[in-house]
């Protein structure tokens, strides 16, 4: 699903990448350790593992929360279930859910219960190389209901899943359990993921563990602070408010059904949040036709203000402002250079398909005669001009992006020739603007019903620039994720700057 | 061998379990040097397995050092020799690297603990050495020195001294 891999590809930046093989040494020789811990602590070897696994992944939510925020879970079936997991062993391994099968044992609403059926364990494969070294301690995780050698990462899982759900007020959580292990000599990696209410979640037996010793938060002298901080603690919140806008798991079921009928929706909705019916406020326009536009990107902007003061506190920033002006200058360029006739037409059909029956028919006809670009225009008019009462200030996109680098400090270091960084900031800002004019061309389609003859083709339209949008997307996570593993060892004043202000991405 | 997955949870749980086991050996008399010289067996016998697939070439110690670094940890390191090559008085005749590593995968934050989970990286580092010293002969072998900073003990980067076991000849 679309959101799915956008969710995956995020939460994957803030991932700290390693070598694979080193990955499962060192769950080896962490599962080696615990087994001895656990004599010494009187507790089963497989129970450590699980509570081990369990905190670990707390640690990281904790850090990563707002992002976390992000995965879409709607646990109302076993598909759901299943999507919800993958996603999940996506964030824990930065790698997909490959060669499986799920077996639904039991889809009793709120009890749900799937079987995952891996051909290859991301855990413990290889181990036939070793198997005489390490025989007692595949030996260890085998018998009754002893869980598998691969327990740590189930409770790593269980945990994302349980911080996932408990951030947003679920009632429920999933217990995860390796149930049959290629390690201690099964054939297959069997992973069970059982549904069950919060309260018997909590009430399960736990594995008594605490570490005496909590550690001293930093005093404000030590606290790191810049320009770049201010601007990651602002973008965190700042992303946590969108999601919460953009409600991505609804988002997502309109792409999976098309076929609802909007048009009244948006109706019933004009009249419950205005107080008015449509066509009480399309006659308003009488004669003012280009100012329908103008209001709508104004009223957008304004409306996004109301969830937190986005707009504001993103206008304050002086890093954001720029990328503001950067981006609405990329849109604009978009549509005349990017966007083809046919999707501006398409566009154009179904503003003439909502305003029809709505505005008054003399109104439809100069909105008819319009041109499909210039409509955008004018939204993009009114967006900007509400983004001006915020305070925001517009150079356009090639002074910005420079005054930016500039303030940045990116380029007081740099030669005659750009330097292989500056060349990569300025891809990743070229694509993230790139991708913002074919956003902005997918929402406005998927909110319509095929049923509407004139609709069908921009429905159409909106999966293929799905497509094309996907591959930017693509792209811009690439050069991020090469930012990040780049050698930078010459660089490093300008680079401790970025690390600090975003220690999760760089 | 270039595949990557993401580290994040495994290095909490490295830090989880040093916590426990400093909790847990101390009280039976163990000290910390008991836990630092676990998480450095546990680093040796990785660089030992890890060493089995793939080797850093030998073009010279820092040139290795920042190719075990950048295969195993994913990390791009600064490699420093601290002490003029003539004086070598402070380390009984053994020439010193320091690694400055940014991105140590081991520590993240500051822990309830003053062993740093970079201890494994070090011990991963001198079981590659040792590896390659078995194979190589006139390989010369790099010991683990100690950890001169953590983000485990709340520094802003990670530090990690190793110690040639003979002195250059030049």
């Amino acid at each position: 699903m679309a959101f799915t891999w956008i969710v995956s590809r995020i939460i994957r930046l803030f991932g700290q990448k390693t070598n694979a093989l080193f990955y499962l040494l060192t769950y080896r020789e962490l599962q080696a350790q615990i087994v001895e811990l656990a004599k010494a602590m009187d507790v089963a070897p497989d129970m450590l593992a699980k509570e081990i696994g369990r905190r670990a992944a707390r640690e990281s939510a904790q850090r990563h929360a707002s992002v976390l925020s992000i995965v879409p879970i709607n646990p109302n079936s076993p598909e759901q279930i299943k999507k919800y997991i993958e996603v999940l062993w996506f964030v824990l391994f930065g790698k997909e859910m490959r060669d499986y099968t799920v077996r639904v044992d039991d889809d009793t609403p709120g009890r749900q219960r799937l079987t995952f059926l891996l051909k290859t364990c991301p855990i413990c494969m290889g181990h036939e190389e070793d198997v005489e070294r390490y025989k007692e301690l595949y030996k260890t995780f085998s018998g009754g209901e002893t869980e598998g050698y691969a327990c740590m990462m189930a409770g790593m899982l269980e945990d994302l899943a349980r911080i996932i759900m408990e951030n947003k007020g679920l009632d429920i959580r999933i217990i995860v359990t390796e149930k049959q292990c290629f390690a201690r000599g099964d054939g297959i990696m069997a992973v069970e993921s059982q549904v069950v209410p919060v309260e018997e979640y909590e009430a399960r037996r736990k594995v008594a563990l605490s570490v005496a010793r909590s550690v001293q938060q930093p005093t404000p002298a030590e606290a790191v602070e810049s320009g770049f901080v201010q601007v990651a603690t602002q973008s965190t919140k700042l992303f946590a408010k969108v999601y919460e806008q953009l409600n991505l798991e609804r988002l997502d079921t309109f792409f999976e059904n098309p076929n609802e009928q909007i048009k009244t929706e948006l109706s019933q909705a004009i009249e419950k949040q205005l107080h008015f019916q449509p066509k009480e406020i399309l006659a308003y326009f009488q004669n003012y036709e280009e100012d329908i536009f103008r209001v709508i990107g104004y009223l957008t902007v304004h409306a996004l203000n109301e969830a937190g003061g986005i707009i504001q506190k993103a206008v304050e920033s002086y890093l954001m402002s720029k990328i503001i002006d950067i981006l609405l200058s990329a849109i604009e360029y978009g549509l005349e250079t990017y966007i083809p006739e046919k999707i501006a037409a398409d566009n154009k059909q179904i503003v003439e398909k909502l305003v029809d029956g709505w505005a008054h028919e003399d109104s439809v006809a100069k909105i008819k005669a319009m041109d499909a670009k210039s409509m955008f225009k004018l939204v993009l008019e009114g967006a900007r001009l509400a983004l001006s009462d915020y305070g925001q200030s517009f150079t356009g996109a090639k002074e910005a992006t420079w005054t930016l680098l500039k303030k940045t400090n990116l380029l007081q270091e740099e030669g005659e020739a750009p330097s292989k960084s500056f060349n990569l900031i300025f891809d990743i800002v070229q694509e993230g603007a790139l991708l913002a004019g074919y956003i902005m061309a997918m929402p406005i389609k998927a909110w319509f019903s095929s049923e509407y003859e004139a609709i069908k083709t921009p429905v159409t339209s909106a999966q293929e620039i799905y497509q094309s949008s996907r591959e930017h997307l693509e792209k811009l996570f690439d050069l991020i994720e090469e930012f990040q593993t780049m050698d930078r060892s010459t660089e490093e004043e300008k680079d401790s700057s970025i690390r600090k202000a975003f220690p999760r991405i760089f | 061998m270039s595949v990557l997955v993401t580290y994040n949870q495994i290095r909490n749980a490295v830090g989880i379990l040093t916590e426990m086991m400093e909790e847990t050996y101390k009280k039976g008399g163990a000290s910390e040097q008991d836990i630092i010289d676990r998480l450095r067996k546990m680093g040796k016998n990785i660089g030992t397995d890890f060493a089995r697939y793939w080797e850093p070439g030998q073009k010279g110690v820092e040139a290795m050092l920042l190719s075990i670094y950048k295969a195993v940890f994913g990390t791009s390191v600064a490699v420093e020799e601290p002490h003029d090559r003539k004086s070598n008085w402070t380390y009984r005749d053994s020439k010193v690297y320091d690694v400055v590593d940014q991105r140590c995968p081991l520590c993240k934050e500051k822990r309830a603990t003053n062993i740093a989970g970079c201890e494994l990286s070090m011990g991963v580092v001198e079981g590659i050495f040792e590896a390659m010293g078995e194979k190589y002969p006139n390989l010369q072998p790099l010991k683990a020195g100690q950890v001169l900073e953590s983000k485990t003990r709340g520094d802003v980067q990670c530090k990690h001294r190793y110690l040639l076991a003979r002195p250059d000849r030049k």
